[in-house]
């Protein structure tokens, strides 16, 4: 069962077979998981984040059209997700900051400084270029995966991912990480 | 370096150059390096992230998320799968589709009923009696309108205009034989058509360049029809001859404004 496609096991959810949601909610949880804690730096947040972007997911598999692939969609629906909730997030920083409330870090895992360093030139990035970043080196998707997604052209996304690329390593250079 | 060379090196990073390629591309970078250093930054970059990744903890949130799934089933119904029928079969096309061919009938409809919308008269009024009672001249301005009576002879002329088209409406009550000349200048006026309305045997018409004679015995009349070549104020005679001698004569003149 396992080894079903993404595609049958939408279908069999879409018939009532909860089981099927699972599968796909264990293959693809920690890549999601993975890509929300690039962003937002929280792990309870990355983990709330994608326990309900697999359960609008599911809310909304009936709009999921079974001519794209089911990673990207969830790949989308997990990126919008997570920049809304970096909005949101800015917008209550400073009533947090008043109220002296510490931010969730994530001091509890055990992580390099050079993975830090990635995480933190990761949020000063530009939010397309992040999301580009972020599609190609953590989800590890093809040029063309990357254009179904973000739903834009392949030409785009290596024109784009060009300057992203650039930009992001600059960045990093400032921090030393390559020292 | 140039934009070719960076994608070379991530598509060697990514395992998607032939052997050949990869060494070349390796000898290239031993006599460049700022590209070799490119190719080693990218490199500790994919490690790292490949790293991140497996450092990830298990987060086994299916549970939790088909819990919170259940609870919503019970509260909602399961997604249905939404049917998209063909673009022809949706309602909205179809609405559309009716709607608009309803449009285009109603307008169609109008286009034909509109000249008796706008003389007020219904069509079938208009075709009781002979031809020179149906065409409606209302829309046509008045030149000039011509009575001659004497014993045993009675004829009118009604000459309208519209544009450069200039209608005369000649009627002819007439004992023995009158003959009716409408001259005009050949130059000003092209005759376009004459018609014999409502007329017997006894009555003819000819038509030249420059003028239209009809002659007639009995009651007879007739429409002449003329172009304005220029649209001036142009004069048209109107005479009636009795054995070769003329008894009455006019002029009219059209398109006066």
């Amino acid at each position: 069962m396992i080894n079903q496609d993404d595609h049958t096991l939408v279908l069999e959810t879409l018939q009532g077979n909860q089981p099927s949601f699972g599968i796909l909610v264990e293959r693809y949880e920690k890549k999601i998981y993975g890509m929300i804690l690039q962003m937002t730096d929280d792990h309870e947040a990355a983990r709330d984040l994608t326990q309900e972007i697999f359960l609008k997911a599911y809310l909304n598999l009936s709009s999921f059209n079974l001519k794209h692939r089911f990673f990207s969609w969830i790949y989308r629906i997990s990126l919008n997700e997570t920049i809304n909730y970096l909005k949101r997030r800015k917008r209550f920083q400073p009533l947090e900051s008043a109220l002296s409330i510490p931010a969730v870090e994530t001091d509890s895992i055990h992580e390099s400084a050079a993975e830090k360093k990635i995480r933190e030139t990761l949020r000063n990035l530009r939010e397309d270029y992040r999301s580009l970043i972020l599609l190609k080196y953590w989800f590890g998707l093809s040029y063309e995966e990357i254009a179904e997604t973000l739903g834009i052209s392949t030409k785009k996304v290596k024109n784009r991912l060009y300057y992203a690329r650039l930009t992001f390593r600059d960045k990093l250079l400032a921090t030393n990480y390559f020292q | 370096m140039d934009k070719k060379l960076i994608e070379l090196i991530h598509e060697d990073l990514e395992g998607k150059l032939t052997p050949e390629e990869h060494h070349r591309l390796q000898e290239r970078l031993t006599t460049d390096p700022e590209a070799a250093t490119y190719y080693a930054n990218w490199q500790k970059l994919g490690k790292d992230f490949e790293k991140s990744r497996n450092n990830l903890p298990d987060l086994q949130l299916t549970r939790e998320v088909l819990h919170e799934i259940q609870a919503k089933s019970d509260r909602s119904s399961i997604p249905e799968a939404i049917f998209h029928p063909p673009f022809w079969q949706r309602q909205t096309v179809k609405f559309s589709f009716v709607f608009i061919a309803g449009l285009l009938l109603g307008f169609f409809v109008f286009l034909f009923l509109a000249p008796d919308i706008r003389t007020g008269s219904s069509h079938e009024e208009q075709m009781k009696g002979t031809l020179f009672g149906t065409r409606n001249t209302d829309q046509m301005k008045l030149a000039d309108n011509l009575l001659y009576e004497a014993p045993g002879l009675r004829a009118t002329f009604d000459v309208r205009y519209s544009g450069s088209m200039v209608e005369a409406r000649v009627s002819l009550n007439c004992q023995s034989t009158v003959e009716c000349m409408i001259d005009f200048n050949p130059s000003d006026f092209q005759p376009l058509n004459v018609t014999s309305a409502n007329s017997d045997a006894n009555s003819s018409f000819t038509a030249s360049a420059g003028w239209v004679k009809m002659v007639s015995v009995g009651d007879n009349e007739y429409i002449v029809w003329l172009r304005n070549r220029n649209n001036l104020p142009n004069q048209i005679r109107i005479r009636l001859l009795s054995n070769g001698m003329t008894i009455y004569q006019n002029t009219v003149t059209v398109n006066k404004e």
